[in-house]
């Protein structure tokens, strides 16, 4: 175990289980609405966000799990960062609109081109189907098919559909990210 | 040589050793660093290696290090991850190096929602910090969405955050400036916040803000004026505010007051030194300052004298320094502190205070402050000298009888060490004193003959030489410079004894005693291996040859011809691969014929093979020859002339119809009479194995025939060589009309050749013919200036229904008025009543224009011209004349020029 290894052990250890996050996805797929849901829980106050123009950083502490996101714009432009960023991340995490059909085919192919780089590979992978309060939102098994998720390989993947308006399956997603965090500590230890 | 270059190298070596205790950076390298630079992308930050790192490249980049734009580049995108960390002193090395290396637009865009994010934040340091950058590197579109959390910013409570608002609002302002001045309710709050550099930075942002309306500056600054700021900074701001708007109103007729002089006179009394200094400060520079104003800042900086701060002493000094330029009278109260401070462990402030005593000391103290001086010399580097020595060049001038200490004095300075400025200096002192003061004269030369025995700079050798030559003739004993000048011709180098043969023969022709001395020393100089130097020896022997012995007349400066002619011929001269020698009479002779007819001038020359500019005389003398002419003293006076084109604005100039390089040179100006129009064509030939003979223009008219009637044609017998002959075309026009015409131009002559052998022209010619570009006749060839004193009066004379009004965007222009002179020029209007004069930082500006069109209609214009952001200038044009379409007319040239 080298020293980077035994340090993030041991702050597990004191502050509880973390995990980095990269949330990235088409653009209005919900990624900052996600990282907001996570911070201040659904139904929260405010206006819709805007556009991330780059990126934003977020750290989140749900019960004993401390996340740190990098939510990351989804406009084409900004899609050459999204490597630089998951790089570090211990999660992929890909939201996508599930009610929006005609943006099917881009995630299918953005979302392959950007696990084939050889930066990523290993790291699990966490889709998010949003929206799924809208009329027309797909469900997880239309998802599988629509992204090939089956198709992927070399790496855990896991599929939610949720609802950042109104906050449904979000504790399920924070649930799993518990899970995943402890079983990666388990791992190091 | 090499053993030097070793020496201060092992110097530089022991330097930068000692550097090394000092320097955290020393030995720092550029590809190190961003190797090291690594450390932003792994995966468990280090916050403070990576500030260390950031720091070591901020450092690079202050001393002039570049990043080439990959590594700006790849630095940026590394930077960017440290956004992860929340250590709040990294992030603050982030934001300072994300507007260090600032990279491409369309990269950096990629810390927007980051950085708004920080501005929302609630930490303070975040908000400023993220609101400098982001500022930095908005573009107009991304202003928009932030300006909602920048106005709030302005008022926030937080100091730092507030200060960093309005300071962006400053750099803002470049940008868009409609969205600043949205802010001014709060910026105003700001101001009276508690924190004082909030109230600085608001006050700044708060008086740009407004700058362009003088009212609203007034209205602030009489506020202002009323209670101090708690800002001492600010307090300064309102001082300059003040200052401005006291240049811009004028002083109350009645009483004398100048407006805010309370205001000021009150700031001499603030606790803050800064403050009591501007109020000094912006009195002293008053315009016509009276000695009762005067007073009180006099006496506050004569407090600062004797202050123990240095930067007081020195503000203090140099601001009476400004005063004892104009009124030395007022502070001879401050003589005894300023005595005291030459010795001064300061230069700057002793240099300043002997400059000032010179200026105010009285003639009895001369004597006691030169020895003061001549002391303190030794220890001041060349710059400071040179001030003294042009302070006491006034002084001298200022009292004559004391030249001899003072000569003395520069004769001494003049000896020492010193570079070429200082050297200059004194030189150019020496002389002017020499010239001004009779009994100087003697003494002066004789120091500056010293000075060349041994003077290390050319240029001053020369000068003094030209100065003997040109003074020592006339002097008691000229015999003893010739000794000093005759030995510079043996010692120095090419240009001095050049200068030194020209100052002797000066000597030879002036004084009959010594000629036969000069005579002598100036032919050893013809064995001189310098050609200049023998060239002039030769000139100057043959010429003092041909003087009779018993007379004395200074020798003529040989270019006694004026240059532009000289030059002419003695082009032509070499094209003209003649073996004649050069005749300098042919010169003489124009010459003469310019002294007799100025208005010839240019036109003389224009027909040299040379394109020598016209000037505004081709003009006038086109209008002598028409007026001298009996054919058109039937069509009454001539109401304007004009050159023909209407892209060449206001132009004074004829304008050629040929091209630069043809055979022939036809400049065109038209004439305009109550009802005709006469195109005067002056044609030049321009070969000369050729004649040109019954030489005519015919017109043709394109657009406009139809008011056009061709009266008649003068032609030219023979077009001459060289010089101008013209021919005439003469047009009726259809009563009261102001038609716009374009005239196709053909030149017709009969062209003869010069029989080579015989140089006879052959006695058969032949027809020829050769197109001229077209004429355009416009409206402004009928529209005259017609300046008028009670501009208002006629104004109100105009019916107002016949009042057309149109605004006009004149781009971006330097100043006001140079969009006045373009518009003017296009018009050719007169500016009544002075209007023509815009005030010094006018923003906005009124000019009365009056006209008079052929055959009686006058036309009167309001020009309003403001000036916008970015220097963008708008124009109002309200114009009014008898007819309706007079009025509309003035329109159309407007628009279309
Ligand atoms: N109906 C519904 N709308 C949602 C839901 N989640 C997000 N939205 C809306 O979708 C829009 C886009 O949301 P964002 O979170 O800005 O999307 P994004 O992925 O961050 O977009 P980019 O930053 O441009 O890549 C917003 O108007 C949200 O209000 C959801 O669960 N249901
Ligand atoms: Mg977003």
């Amino acid at each position: 175990m080298g020293w980077k290894d035994f340090a993030e052990w041991w702050r597990c250890l004191v502050f509880g289980p973390e995990l980095d996050l990269a949330l990235i996805g088409l653009q209005n797929a919900g990624k900052t609405s996600f990282a907001r849901v996570l911070a201040c829980g659904a139904g929260d106050d405010g206006d819709a966000p805007r556009p991330t123009v780059g990126f934003e950083t977020s750290v989140v502490r749900r019960r004993r799990l401390r996340l740190r996101c990098v939510d990351m714009g989804g406009s084409a432009r900004f899609r050459a960062l999204w490597e630089r960023h998951c790089e570090d991340a211990h999660v992929i995490v890909w939201v996508i609109d599930s009610a929006d059909a005609a943006g099917a085919m881009e995630a299918r192919d953005a979302l392959r081109e950007t696990l084939a780089s050889e930066g990523l590979a290993g790291i699990p992978l966490l889709v998010l189907g949003n929206k799924s309060d809208l009329p027309g939102a797909r469900g997880i098994p239309q998802l599988v098919d629509a992204l090939g998720l089956r198709d992927i390989a070399g790496r855990e993947v896991r599929c939610f559909s949720i609802s950042c308006k109104l906050g449904t399956n979000v504790d399920a997603v924070l649930r799993w990210l518990t899970k995943h965090a402890r079983k990666r500590r388990q791992r190091r230890a | 040589m090499a053993d030097g270059h070793a020496e201060s190298s092992k110097k530089r070596d022991e330097e930068s050793e000692e550097g090394l205790d000092f320097s955290p950076f020393w030995g720092i390298e550029k590809g190190a660093v961003l190797q090291e630079a690594r450390c932003f992308n792994e995966s468990q930050l280090d916050a403070r290696r990576c500030q260390q790192v950031i720091t070591k490249l901020l450092y690079l980049s202050n001393q002039g290090d570049s990043f080439t734009k990959v590594e700006a580049t790849e630095v940026f995108f590394s930077v960017t991850k440290l956004f992860q960390s929340s250590d709040s002193n990294l992030r603050r090395m982030v934001y300072l190096i994300i507007k260090e290396i600032c990279p491409s637009a369309d990269e950096v865009i990629i810390v927007t929602s980051s950085l708004m994010k920080d501005m929302n934040s609630k930490i303070d340091l975040y908000r400023s910090n993220a609101i400098r950058v982001l500022c930095n590197i908005t573009d107009a579109g991304l202003l928009g969405q932030i300006e909602r959390y920048l106005k709030q910013a302005v008022v926030d409570k937080n100091a730092t955050v507030s200060s960093a608002a309005l300071v962006s609002g400053h750099h803002l302002l470049q940008v868009n400036s409609e969205i600043v001045k949205r802010w001014s309710s709060e910026v105003q709050e700001a101001l009276s916040s508690k924190n004082p550099l909030v109230q600085y930075h608001a006050l700044g942002l708060l008086h740009r803000i407004k700058q362009n309306d003088r009212l609203a500056v007034s209205k602030l600054v009489t506020q202002l004026s009323r209670s101090p700021l708690r800002s001492s900074l600010a307090q300064c701001l309102v001082i300059r505010y003040v200052a401005q708007v006291i240049k811009d109103t004028k002083v109350d007729e009645v009483t004398g007051e100048r407006p805010f002089f309370d205001f000021l006179e009150s700031c001499l009394r603030h606790k803050s030194e800064t403050v009591i200094f501007e109020a000094a400060r912006v009195i002293i520079e008053l315009n016509e300052v009276t000695t009762r104003e005067l007073q009180p800042a006099v006496t506050v900086l004569q407090l600062f004298l004797s202050s123990s701060k240095p930067i007081l002493r020195f503000a203090a000094i140099r601001a009476l320094n400004k005063v004892a330029m104009n009124n030395p009278s007022s502070m001879t109260n401050c003589n005894i502190d300023m005595e005291s401070m030459i010795s001064d462990q300061n230069r700057s402030i002793a240099t300043l205070a002997i400059t000032t005593l010179l200026k105010t000391g009285k003639e009895s103290s001369i004597d006691r402050l030169m020895k003061q001086i001549s002391t303190f010399m030794t220890d001041i580097q060349d710059e400071f000298k040179v001030v003294v020595v042009e302070a006491i060049q006034e002084l001298c001038l200022k009292f004559p009888h004391k030249h001899r200490i003072l000569m003395n004095f520069l004769s001494n300075v003049l000896r020492e060490e010193g570079g070429f400025e200082y050297k200059k200096t004194i030189v150019d002192c020496i002389l002017c004193l020499v010239k001004s003061i009779p009994d100087a004269t003697e003494a002066g030369l004789t120091h500056l003959s010293e000075f060349i025995e041994d003077c290390e700079f050319t240029y001053l050798s020369s000068q003094v030489l030209h100065l003997l030559g040109e003074l020592g003739p006339s002097t008691a004993d000229p015999g003893k410079y010739i000794r000093y000048i005759y030995n510079r011709v043996i010692l120095e180098n090419a240009t001095i004894r050049a200068s030194a043969v020209c100052a002797l023969a000066n000597f030879g022709s002036c004084s009959v005693a010594l000629r036969a001395r000069v005579l002598t020393l100036l032919q050893r100089c013809l064995y001189d291996n310098d050609d200049e130097v023998r060239d002039r020896a030769a000139f100057f022997l043959s010429v003092l040859r041909t003087i009779p012995e018993t007379d004395s007349e200074c020798v003529e400066d040989p270019l006694i011809y004026p240059l532009a002619p000289l030059e002419a011929s003695l082009r032509q001269y070499l094209e003209n691969t003649g073996d004649s020698a050069f005749d300098l009479a042919v010169i003489n002779q124009i010459h003469n014929n310019i002294a007799s007819h100025p208005d010839m001038h240019a036109s003389a020359f224009d027909c040299s093979s040379m394109n020598i500019s016209s000037t505004k005389n081709d003009l006038r003398e086109s209008e002598n020859i028409i007026t001298s002419r009996g054919e058109f003293m039937s069509y009454g006076p001539i109401f304007k002339v004009s050159s023909y084109s209407s892209s060449v604005v206001n132009s004074c100039h004829a304008v050629d119809l040929t091209e630069a390089e043809t055979e022939y040179k036809v400049t065109c100006t038209k004439h305009i009479f109550k009802e005709h129009i006469v195109f005067h064509f002056m044609c030049s030939n321009t070969i000369e194995d050729q004649i040109l003979e019954n030489v005519s223009v015919v017109t043709d008219p394109i657009e406009g025939i139809e008011v056009f009637a061709k009266v008649s044609t003068i032609p030219l017998g023979t077009m001459p060589l060289g010089q101008f002959g013209s021919t005439f075309v003469s047009y009726k026009r259809a009563q009261g009309l102001h038609p716009v015409a374009k005239m196709a131009c053909t030149l017709k002559f009969t062209s003869k050749e010069i029989d080579p052998s015989s140089g006879e022209p052959e006695s058969e010619g032949y027809e020829d013919e050769y197109t001229l570009e077209d004429i355009d006749v416009t409206v402004t060839d009928f529209l005259t200036g017609n300046p008028l004193s009670a501009f208002r009066k006629v104004w109100d004379t105009l019916p107002i229904e016949n009042e057309k009004v149109g605004d006009y965007s004149l781009g971006t222009r330097d100043s006001l008025g140079e969009a006045l002179e373009a518009v003017v020029g296009i018009l050719g209007m007169a500016a009544c009543e002075g209007s023509e004069v815009i005030a010094p930082h006018a923003r906005s500006h009124t000019t009365l224009l009056s006209g008079f069109f052929v055959g009686g209609h006058s036309v009167l214009v309001q020009l309003n011209l403001g000036m916008g952001p970015s220097n963008s200038v708008a124009m109002k044009l309200i114009v009014r004349a008898e007819k309706p379409y007079i009025a509309d007319m003035i329109h159309t040239l407007v628009s279309e020029a």
